[in-house]
């Protein structure tokens, strides 16, 4: 056997290995994210929020929310934080040194006045201006932070600063909490007795084309675009899939930045959200864990699977190239932060499973996917393919990829079923039949991408144009 | 290469699995649309049923409107726990005679056997189902049944049998905590003290064995029932909780000697203040500001100078409202015009900018 073919040979069971182990995951993850949601939806039945809702023994929880030119839509989301159910409450607006007029028309809104808190730094941030409380006793609960610019993740830490509650709750100012939120937020905090729990994530939902009136979801409508249909899809299968798996197995690496809860004692004590990385809150996620595997604390990272936080998702490929590229460069910055733990028994099942699969099947997939169509466009011109097995192969990985974003639809058909439009399933489901064809080649583009601009050291956010949830309201940029 | 023979049978299983997946999303889809539809045809004879009940002085009112549809799905299992569903909703939206009425009706349909069969159920989360249906209709009968299930070895079953007992005795109903083995989540001590948010207990007994519990939980549930009833003759027994290794005890006996406090209380939560965690201490000094008195501001101004800021103001905050000199005392203080004191007191005298 020559030195070629030898090489090809070592390339392509490479590649089937790696399949294969790809598929395991998935399999792996589809039976423990039912067995999870199975639990989840049993147990939960029985609270009664409307009791929970005014209740004066539950904790105090902050909501942090960071807004950098947010004008357009800022008076409607403050109003739909202030109206969430929940008792000890306090919402914390950081102005991240807007440009446009977001503060004045906070000021103006809610009659706010200058305050004088002490913040004690117990993280470093830029320099905070001034904090607004409201005179109207109806605004009590808000706070509005005015600081120079620095990122969002300077933002929220200026809110773990000044949180008076122990529970602390990142959220994107432009999404839309549903009523019970916060309560089923604040449940696996209480409900465990021998761990502590560090942070739990919830579920976001697409609120592209969704009616919304006075910052509350109205109507649930599925997109028009098949862009954000796929990328319903594509949630789902994370979410409810993916997320719910790694919680039951308590190897969750990554609670999304638009809306997460978190112990704040531990987030202080492991020095806040990284500002120096576009990847914050996996970042953050993945020191709070490591922190408490060094300190051999008993802790647990959960997820629930309601559909609380609904967003705006990119509507064209522009933008969506734009943030997937910061995913990326997210991943691979924490990646390469917390290296130590790679295969490191010291650190269990983080160590040994979760930062693997991140580092296999999250951030190097995209490459392997890419280098394997290159060397395939090189064998393709040696005429070396056999063309009869790349069909073969190919009708393999695309059949399995549809089977379990099928399987992630019927999963959403078992448990919320939140589309109820005719033929709206219908339409998930061709979503994800041409997922593969029209949208996932170009997010491993924009990973390959946001990869290059790593290296380069690119580390700018990335313009998010968005289209805005009230369509009358012109489109704002983040 | 011969492995590669294999990929078209993975791909035909592949393929039938995708159908399988089609087939059930079918499926689901028209049986939940089937079960909406089901439920809209249900809901108008129950809701007829429950009106009558609510609105009329007796149970009578309800049964005249029982339609001869109504009565002929109560064969149905599915129909029988809607209806249970539907009370259990408008039971709890309703205080007074009328729930008095929609337990009588629950009764007279034997929608109450229906529960009770739940307790019997292989399934753990049927059974805390069962319970949850006799508690809130009050079916006391059934009280030994569910006393036995509150120290169950599933969570969600003793959660839901210790609600009941509540909902059946109100007070009386606690004396599952004399015997509970498990640990109490925060969360289930949420929901039993919303419970009892409208009890009023004649005498608090046992609540002083409940807080000499080897079981912490059930330590920091009593601590909490005696501060949630101002219960005063458990004095001894909170200041003995201060000595707990578990701070949760530790924080809620603070929070009771702060609403209840008596001479010597001040000296009680200082005594071992220096070896605590800084939780403790900050709950000391908040209590502090409200319970202390002169005697206790030398104790204060040097917790000043203590090196965690968050101290700092709660002490700065203590001082201003017990120091004879109020805010005055700041300009007293040599390190006045020093970051952070500066900020911190500037903050407690002047809450509001112009």
């Amino acid at each position: 056997m020559n030195w070629q073919a030898l090489f090809f040979e070592f390339f392509l069971y490479g590649i089937l290995i790696y399949s294969f182990l790809v598929v395991l995951f998935y399999l792996f993850m589809g039976v423990f994210s039912t067995i999870e949601i199975r639990k989840y939806l049993r147990t939960n039945s029985f609270a009664d929020w409307n009791v929970l809702a005014a209740s004066e023994h539950l904790p105090g929880m902050s909501i942090l929310a960071p807004a950098y030119n947010e004008s357009a839509n800022i008076i409607e989301n403050v109003r739909s934080m202030l109206s969430v159910n929940y008792n000890k409450l306090e919402v914390i607006i950081i102005n991240d040194g807007s440009k446009d007029d977001s503060l004045e028309k906070l000021i103006n809104e809610y009659d706010l006045y200058k305050t004088t808190i002490f913040i004690n730094e117990q993280i470093r941030t830029k320099k905070v201006r001034s904090v607004y409380k409201s005179n109207n006793p109806i605004y009590s609960k808000l706070i509005v932070v005015d600081k120079v610019n620095g990122g969002k993740a300077d933002a929220l830490n200026v809110g773990i600063n000044l949180a008076q509650y122990g529970y602390v709750v990142s959220l994107d100012v432009d999404c839309i909490l549903e009523q019970d939120a916060l309560l089923k937020m604040i449940k696996p905090f209480l409900e465990e007795t021998k761990v502590r729990v560090i942070a739990s994530g919830g579920v976001i939902r697409i609120a592209n084309n969704c009616k919304i009136e006075n910052g509350r979801l109205i109507q649930i409508n599925l997109p028009k675009k098949l862009l954000e249909r796929i990328q319903i899809v594509e949630y789902i299968r994370a979410f409810l899939l993916g997320r719910m798996a790694w919680s039951r197995l308590n190897g969750l690496l990554l609670i999304s930045g638009a809306f997460g809860a978190f112990d704040k004692e531990i987030v202080i004590k492991c020095g806040g959200y990284n500002y120096k990385t576009v990847g914050e809150d996996i970042e953050l996620i993945v020191r709070m864990r490591r922190y408490m595997e060094e300190h051999k604390l008993p802790y647990k990272v959960t997820f629930i699977p309601d559909p609380l936080c609904w967003t705006e998702v990119p509507s064209n490929y522009k933008v969506l190239g734009r943030q997937r590229n910061r995913w990326t460069r997210g991943t691979v910055e924490t990646m390469r932060t917390h290296k130590v733990m790679f295969f490191n028994p010291r650190y269990r099942l983080l160590g040994m499973v979760s930062y693997p699969y991140w580092f296999f099947f999250e951030f190097l997939a995209p490459i392997i996917e890419f280098i394997g169509l290159i060397f395939f466009f090189v064998l393709a011109w040696l005429g070396l393919v056999q063309w009869g097995y790349f069909f073969i192969l190919l009708a393999c990985i695309l059949s399995f990829g549809f089977l379990y974003s099928a399987f992630a639809v019927l999963m959403e058909v078992l448990t919320y079923n939140q589309y109820k439009g005719k033929n709206d399933i219908l339409k998930l489901f061709i979503a994800a039949f041409l997922e593969p064809i029209v949208f996932h080649p170009f997010v491993v583009w924009s990973a390959i991408k946001g990869n290059l601009d790593y290296l380069r050291r690119k580390n700018n956010w990335g313009e998010m144009t968005r289209q805005g949830l009230n369509p009358v309201q012109p489109a704002v940029a983040e | 290469m011969k492995e590669f023979y294999l990929f078209p049978i993975i791909i035909y299983t592949l393929l039938i699995l995708l159908f399988l997946v089609a087939v059930l999303i079918l499926y689901f889809t028209i049986r939940r649309e089937e079960s909406d539809h089901n439920k809209i045809a249900w809901q108008h004879c129950v809701r007829v049923v429950i009106v009558g009940v609510v609105f009329s002085e007796e149970v009578e009112g309800g049964c005249e409107a029982m339609t001869y549809d109504f009565e002929r799905r109560l064969d149905k299992k599915g129909y029988r726990n809607y209806m249970i569903d539907e009370l259990i909703k408008t039971k709890k939206a309703f205080s007074g005679s009328s729930t008095t009425s929609l337990k009588l009706l629950y009764e007279r349909l034997n929608l109450d056997v229906d529960s009770f069969r739940k307790l019997h159920h292989s399934k753990w989360h049927i059974r805390a189902k069962g319970i949850q249906e006799l508690g809130i209709m009050e079916q006391t009968k059934y009280r030994k049944e569910i006393f036995w299930l509150a120290n169950d070895k599933y969570e969600l079953v003793r959660n839901e049998a210790q609600c009941a007992m509540v909902s059946f005795f109100g007070w009386s109903g606690l004396s599952f905590l004399s015997a509970i083995e498990h640990q109490m989540s925060q969360w289930h001590q949420v929901q039993l003290l919303d419970k009892l948010s409208n009890v009023k207990p004649d005498a608090f007994d046992d609540i002083g064995e409940w807080m000499a519990s080897s079981n912490d939980s059930v330590k920091v549930f009593a601590i909490k029932l005696a501060t949630l009833y101002k219960c005063h003759e458990v004095y001894q027994d909170v200041v003995k909780c201060l000595q707990s290794t578990n701070s949760q005890v530790k924080i809620n006996a603070l929070e009771y000697l702060r609403l209840m406090p008596r001479e010597d209380t001040s000296d009680q939560m200082i005594n071992n203040y220096y070896a605590e965690s800084t939780g403790y201490k900050l709950a000391v000094i908040t209590a502090l500001k409200d319970i202390g008195s002169e005697k206790e501001i030398s104790f204060l101004v040097k917790e000043l100078d203590d090196w965690d800021d968050d101290i700092k103001v709660a002490a700065a905050n203590a001082v201003s409202v017990l120091h004879p000199l109020g805010n005055d005392f700041f300009e007293t203080y040599p390190f006045a015009k020093i970051k952070p004191w500066r900020e911190i007191f500037f903050q407690i005298t002047n809450k509001k900018v112009a």
